[in-house]
């Protein structure tokens, strides 16, 4: 009975003091946080701060910024709380449905939420910016290439996902695409020899490369989501 | 609970303020980001603040975890629940950056 005290006293100490050691001694993070983090300094010791608790405010801050394996115990909470409760630690990223994730920036901005409009116009509040452009391009005779249409008219179809599970942007595939077509597009319309895109091949993987995986990297969890992109698109 | 509030504040005046949203009872204002997470936070609250109310199956769990003598095997798994809820709290820490140790600012 005492020897196990004894040992698992002893490994309570360890952890205590490997967090203790890491928070003193470390060189670099161990799965360092994605996205913006802001650096805390060290506070300088003056009275009137000491008296009026502001240095030892910042330096709370500065400790709790400091730790040993913050970075983990972040992730792990945000796993925890991504996995039982659903929630996200990102700036303005909500999931939807299939576990796609979106910027809800941009639900709002197809809402007509965003819409920029002017004190005179008349128009419908709920028009997106989108609509309003477009309605506006078409109108005024403007050449351009409404590559949002195109990928909802494809989007069936497509061999590779346009929009990715976890990112916000379009897909590396669909960004290749857009090049593509916009390089022609050019080409024709400006009657000029401009470089080709040379498709060499795709390699498709299931692990997420360039940007699309970028929503998911700002959740920072310990552990990916499972799928990046749905079989087939 | 009152106690805690001029522990905790410094000024009698936000002090005042906070004991007077404590009887407010004014829910509106309070957001939770999930709610499954608000329900599973009340629950687990509930059950420990009152689970020693329980006829016999209250009893029962407290003799069991403070007046009992420990074998080796509970003592293993009562420290591995430890160290696990204390991961957790350091993570729950880490994560919400608020510092509950505020004897560190006297």
């Amino acid at each position: 009975m005492r020897f196990t005290l004894h040992i698992l006293f002893y490994s309570i100490m360890l952890i205590l003091f490997t967090i203790l050691g890491f928070t003193l001694f470390r060189s670099g993070e161990i799965m360092p946080l994605k996205g913006y983090n802001e650096k805390v300094e060290r506070p300088e010791f003056k009275m009137t701060d000491w008296f009026s608790g502001a240095y030892q405010s910042q330096m709370d801050k500065r400790t709790q910024s400091k730790f040993g394996f913050r970075s983990v115990f972040i992730r792990l909470k945000n796993q925890l709380d991504y996995s039982f409760f659903d929630e996200i630690h990102a700036q303005d990223v909500v999931e939807g449905k299939s576990g796609y994730l979106y910027a809800e920036i941009y639900i709002k901005a197809y809402k007509g939420e965003k819409f920029i409009g002017n004190e005179y116009d008349t128009i419908e509040k709920t028009i997106s910016n989108y609509t309003f452009y477009r309605q506006q391009l078409l109108e005024q005779q403007v050449d351009f290439i409404d590559f949002n249409d195109w990928f909802l008219q494809i989007k069936d179809t497509s061999q590779y996902a346009l929009y990715p599970k976890n990112g916000i942007h379009w897909s590396h595939y669909a960004d290749c695409l857009v090049a593509d077509s916009l390089l022609n597009y050019i080409e024709g319309y400006q009657k000029v020899d401009v470089p080709d895109i040379v498709w060499t091949g795709i390699q498709t993987k299931t692990k997420p490369k360039f940007r699309d995986n970028d929503l998911e990297e700002s959740m920072n969890l310990l552990k990916n989501k499972t799928k990046c992109f749905n079989s087939g698109r | 609970m009152m106690g805690w509030v001029i522990f905790k504040i410094e000024s009698l005046e936000v002090a005042l303020t906070y004991y007077q949203k404590l009887f407010a009872f004014n829910f509106s204002s309070i957001q939770w980001q999930s709610e499954k997470e608000f329900y599973f936070v009340l629950i687990v609250a509930v059950f420990f603040a009152f689970f020693n109310l329980i006829p016999k199956f209250g009893k029962a769990i407290y003799q069991q975890i403070f007046y009992t003598s420990y074998s080796n095997q509970l003592h293993i798994i009562m420290t591995a629940l430890s160290i696990f809820l204390f991961v957790l709290c350091l993570a729950s820490l880490a994560g919400s950056g608020f510092n509950p140790f505020i004897y560190f600012r006297f």
